[in-house]
């Protein structure tokens, strides 16, 4: 199968978009395509911890990106450039996410077969 | 600008020879996933899969995520000095026989009826996943 690389750009609850990239990620994973996930710009505000006591009636879709490694999505990319700019850059990352110069995202995009941008 | 999101693959592990130009004959898998009532995309969709085949490339699927799998609601019923993009794109790829899939869970989140028309085939992600091996992919 093929190596994909997948570029998060959007905030977690502004649309649904966040929720319905992550579903397209487990889809690809699941037939074993071999994925790069990366967050950039406001996607790293998906990396937040979540408020668990919030009464706001959202699904706290990012509890599954505990799965990845069971899908064995193994290069998750954050962009460090992104973290700084929102004041993140302190942010413990989830379990195999790592911050990612701008260089190492190029070569992940340019080492890739297919890009998709969510 | 969220326009196209255009990338080339650089392996091409079945190649076949392109009877114009002697290069390998490219497969190309459309994604589509924003309304057809709101913008451009499907329009740009349907005039990158019209050059295409007319380059001789050929197209192995379009699929409509998100947004894009209201083109599968045919109850929509548009002011007759709108351009029907979703229905112009349907009969193209009727007349050129393209795989027009869309995603059946996206649709149902959106209370789109399945369509009986033919035109649209329900699937899954993993269809498209599965699709998109050996091809390349434009996003729009």
């Amino acid at each position: 199968m093929q190596r994909i690389a997948i570029i998060q750009t959007q905030p977690p609850f502004n649309q649904g978009k966040a929720r319905e990239s992550l579903d397209l990620i487990l889809a690809l994973a699941a037939v074993d395509h071999q994925l790069s996930i990366i967050f950039t710009g406001d996607a790293v505000y998906q990396l937040l911890p979540l408020n668990t006591q919030s009464s706001q009636p959202l699904k706290a879709f990012q509890k599954s990106f505990g799965l990845f490694a069971l899908y064995e999505i193994e290069h998750c990319l954050v962009c460090a450039a992104s973290l700084t700019a929102r004041g993140l850059s302190g942010l413990s990352l989830p379990e195999g996410f790592t911050a990612a110069s701008q260089a190492e995202i190029k070569a992940t995009l340019a080492s890739a077969q297919q890009i998709i941008r969510c | 600008m969220r326009g196209i999101f255009l990338f080339i693959n650089k392996q091409h592990p079945t190649p076949v020879t392109h009877f114009f130009t002697g290069g390998p004959l490219t497969r190309f898998s459309l994604l589509l996933t924003q309304s057809p009532l709101a913008n451009q995309s499907f329009a740009s969709a349907l005039q990158f899969a019209k050059a295409a085949l007319a380059q001789g490339f050929t197209i192995e699927q379009i699929f409509l995520y998100e947004e894009a799998v209201l083109a599968a609601a045919t109850a929509i019923d548009l002011p007759t000095d709108e351009p029907n993009l979703a229905a112009t794109l349907a009969q193209f790829c009727q007349q050129q026989q393209i795989a027009l899939l869309y995603c059946i869970t996206a649709a149902e989140k959106r209370g789109v009826q399945a369509d009986t028309s033919g035109h649209y085939i329900a699937a899954g992600l993993a269809e498209f996943a599965m699709r998109l091996a050996n091809t390349k992919l434009v996003q729009f």
